[in-house]
């Protein structure tokens, strides 16, 4: 069962207030920024506030992972490879040499920081049409990639030569997004990204929360698991959107016990209102439904933890 | 070995002459009968030149000139030895005359003596066609992957019409094989309960006989967890193809190879073809690379999404199948890319035409249109370009024989009636551990039962 990580919500890591407020907006995974949210004067200062801001996002019960430059993923990741950081997101993967290359770098860090190995996952966005053709090598590349599909639609629409604005009116990246799709899902990996759905309901439309519930729940039945946010507002519809509905639960329920029926009858399949129940669909019910117990249970545990947190800087502000 | 399991991934036969074959990558000198090593090859890269040669038939001169001696020798005399000389010269005539021809090949490696390779019973104009393509092929002129050239089979072997039945129910075998549908597909897999997989294969084993006595085309859809035990019990004379879910071209030749030994153990006189059977992403994305790995691949089958899978018209199964993650979130691209191997590959596709429905249960999931919305799934996949669709439903074989195009008999001019009995036949070796049963009682037959039927309910009972 891949781990719950629907909302990956993007922070800045050198805006303080930004990081110290993360762990209150529920996201499964908190993605500690220095690429595009960090000018190019201020990213060795951000370098440095990386480890301390690992710990902090994770207070309410996040995990935290880190994005890297393309272009400077050595000593991004010196600065940010640190016990507690699940992934590391890689933009603007083109070629698999560079996902061997951060896996090789962070292969080493783990053992010279007594961090387990492989622990670390890599994350990588295709943001160019050379990493849309070369998308199963570069997901294909390393183990650590466990999860693949994004896309970074700026950088991608931009690199085609699409106005961006063109992703309200039409899936000018239908081919990509599904090259992606079915790169990740040939390998057996999760798959991440977002399904496309008309109107203002791209990841930049953080304004539009009715868009990004639709766009959420596309997803979800487009076999997507998780999406990146750019805003907290963006969080909600997320966990809620990549899981199992109620409906869908119930669903699954039904056809398991129709296939497990059939299958005490010595029958190679059940039957619900004319539809054949065999051994996939039975597996994928089951899949579902202990993946809505996993959401269940990340969402409990975050709100545990966010309580705890809240109670704790309560003390402290009476204390003082 | 045949020849098609010699031929590497991706390469093409572009002439054949003889023994001789020329492909978009090497020459290959074989012979058919030899139980050994009996091929010989050279890349393109490694010939210098090429050109036919032809040299006198010596054996024939030889022996000419030996009856020729032997009648002189024998001294002047009667016209019987005069007949045997003249015999003789014509033939040290004949055989300096007419010539034996044979394929020159220079190598690269200069100085060495070229190889030659006969011709064996073939006409000047053939071999001197076969020279002109080898050339053509070491210039590059040869596309290295153009569409196959149509086999028998696929020319007129595959149907329009797949019905896909259980192969542990031989009633549905037997009904399914005096019907309509073009092809019967015999599904060792998904229809079948596990626990039923031995019987199966034992009611397979006795059904491909059926169908060959009736000349109705027979596949057999065979798992990847039993491969070999499926084929051992399907591989027999009238199994026109075998369908496997692939999902690389190891897949394939494994297959292939299990086939090679089958037909040759058995001497089962037509190669059985190969079927892809296209499931998952990976299968989707490795299409290219499985239907050109061998020659015996005739066909598709996009099980990756339904034909009913058409815009705007959800129906019950979406219910149900969408529980399922999907192969990919775009449909639109997904036929795209197995449309494209296909088309670069020259292999026919096969629709799945209401294939995740029950039998029976087309009216509760579709409506009572169901009829009417299979035969406009089949249009669309038609247009689609696709040959045929496979099928679990008697509406279905009746909307894809209206709507696909008709194909031509395979070796019979008509369809011969079902035996009401017959003879099974399974030799000591057959390898599936189970003992050959007793034929039919002809009383079974006589009351409508068939011998398929008695000895599927024989299984039944030992199992009870």
């Amino acid at each position: 069962m891949p781990p719950v990580r629907r909302s990956l919500l993007f922070t800045p890591v050198n805006v303080r207030r930004f990081v110290e407020g993360a762990w209150r907006h529920s996201a499964d995974v908190v993605v500690l920024d220095l690429e595009d949210s960090v000018a190019p004067e201020e990213k060795p200062a951000a370098r440095a506030m990386v480890r301390e801001a690992i710990d902090l996002v994770q207070r309410g019960g996040s995990e935290a992972a880190l994005r890297v430059n393309h272009d400077a993923v050595e000593s991004d990741c010196e600065a940010g490879v640190w016990p507690g950081l699940c992934a590391i997101v890689l933009p603007k993967a083109d070629t698999a040499e560079q996902v061997r290359h951060l896996d090789a770098v962070l292969s080493r860090l783990e053992a010279a920081r007594g961090m387990p190995a492989g622990g670390v996952e890599i994350m990588p966005m295709i943001e160019s049409a050379e990493g849309v053709r070369n998308a199963h090598a570069v997901a294909a590349a390393s183990l650590r990639v466990k999860s693949f599909g994004v896309l970074g639609e700026a950088d991608l629409t931009a690199d085609l030569g699409i106005a961006f604005q063109d992703l309200h009116e039409a899936d000018v990246l239908a081919y990509p997004r599904a090259e992606v799709g079915l790169a990740a899902r040939a390998l057996g990996l999760t798959v991440n990204g977002r399904a496309w759905t008309p109107g203002r309901s791209t990841i930049a439309d953080y304004g539009d929360a009715a868009g990004m519930e639709r766009s959420m729940r596309a997803s979800w039945e487009a076999g997507c698991r998780s999406s990146f946010c750019v805003h907290p507002a963006q969080v909600a519809a997320a966990n809620r959107g990549l899981r199992p509905s109620q409906a869908n639960v119930v669903r699954c329920a039904e056809a398991i016990r129709a296939f497990t029926d059939a299958q005490q009858r010595g029958l190679p399949y059940g039957v619900l209102q004319g539809v054949m129940i065999d051994l996939k669909i039975a597996r994928a019910a089951t899949a579902a439904i202990g993946y809505a117990l996993d959401c269940a249970a990340r969402d409990a545990a975050k709100l545990l933890r966010r309580r705890e947190m809240e109670r704790e800087l309560e003390g402290k502000d009476l204390t003082r | 070995m045949a020849l098609a399991d010699y031929l590497q991934p991706g390469e093409r036969v572009a002439a054949e002459c003889g023994r001789v074959v020329v492909t978009n990558s090497r020459l290959i000198n074989y012979n058919p009968r030899s139980s050994g090593l009996a091929f010989r090859d050279f890349p393109y890269t490694a010939v210098a030149g090429l050109r036919l040669i032809q040299r006198p038939r010596y054996t024939t001169v030889v022996l000419g000139a030996l009856i020729a001696v032997l009648s002189l020798l024998a001294g002047p005399g009667t016209p019987l030895q005069l007949i045997a000389g003249g015999i003789g010269l014509a033939a040290v005539l004949l055989g300096l005359v007419f010539g034996e021809l044979s394929l020159e090949i220079s190598t690269q490696t200069g100085g060495r003596k070229p190889f030659r390779w006969q011709l064996r019973e073939v006409g000047r104009r053939e071999s001197e066609d076969l020279v002109t393509v080898a050339r053509d092929a070491m210039r590059g002129g040869y596309d290295p992957m153009p569409a196959a050239q149509p086999t028998p089979l696929a020319a007129g072997g595959l149907g329009r019409s797949v019905l896909l039945v259980p192969a542990d129910r031989s009633d549905l075998a037997l009904e399914a094989l005096g019907g309509d549908a073009d092809v019967v597909c015999l599904d060792l897999t998904t229809l079948v309960h596990p626990s039923r997989r031995a019987a199966a294969r034992e009611i397979a084993a006795r059904t491909i006989p059926v169908a060959h006595r009736a000349r109705r085309r027979a596949w057999a859809r065979v798992g990847a967890d039993g491969t070999a035990d499926d084929l051992a019990a399907c591989v027999w004379p009238g199994l026109t193809a075998v369908a496997l879910a692939a999902e690389s071209s190891g897949d394939v030749l494994r297959l292939a190879a299990h086939l090679n030994a089958l037909e040759a153990e058995r001497g089962v006189p037509e190669p059985v073809r190969i079927v892809v059977v296209v499931e998952t992403a990976a299968g989707a994305l490795a299409l290219r690379e499985t239907l050109s790995a061998s020659t015996r691949v005739c066909a598709a089958i996009v099980a990756t999404h339904d034909a009913l899978d058409l815009p705007g018209k959800p129906d019950a199964r979406s219910t149900w199948t969408s529980l399922v993650p999907p192969a990919l979130p775009d449909a639109a691209h997904l036929r795209g890319r197995i449309a494209a191997a296909a088309e670069e590959t020259g292999v026919p596709l096969y629709a799945s035409l209401a294939t995740g429905i029950a039998p029976g249960g087309l009216a509760e999931a579709l409506g009572d249109d169901a009829a009417d919305r299979l035969t406009d799934a089949a249009i669309v996949a038609r247009a689609n370009g696709h040959r045929g669709a496979v099928t679990l439903h008697a509406e279905g074989v009746a909307s894809c024989n209206a709507v696909f195009p008709a194909v031509l008999p395979v070796s019979a001019p008509a369809a011969t009636p079902l035996p009401t009995e017959y003879q099974p036949v399974i030799p000591s070796h057959f390898g599936i551990g189970v003992p050959p049963q007793p034929p039919a009682e002809p009383a079974a037959a006589q009351n409508g039962d068939s011998g398929v039927a008695d000895v599927h309910q024989a299984g039944k009972e030992e199992e009870t």
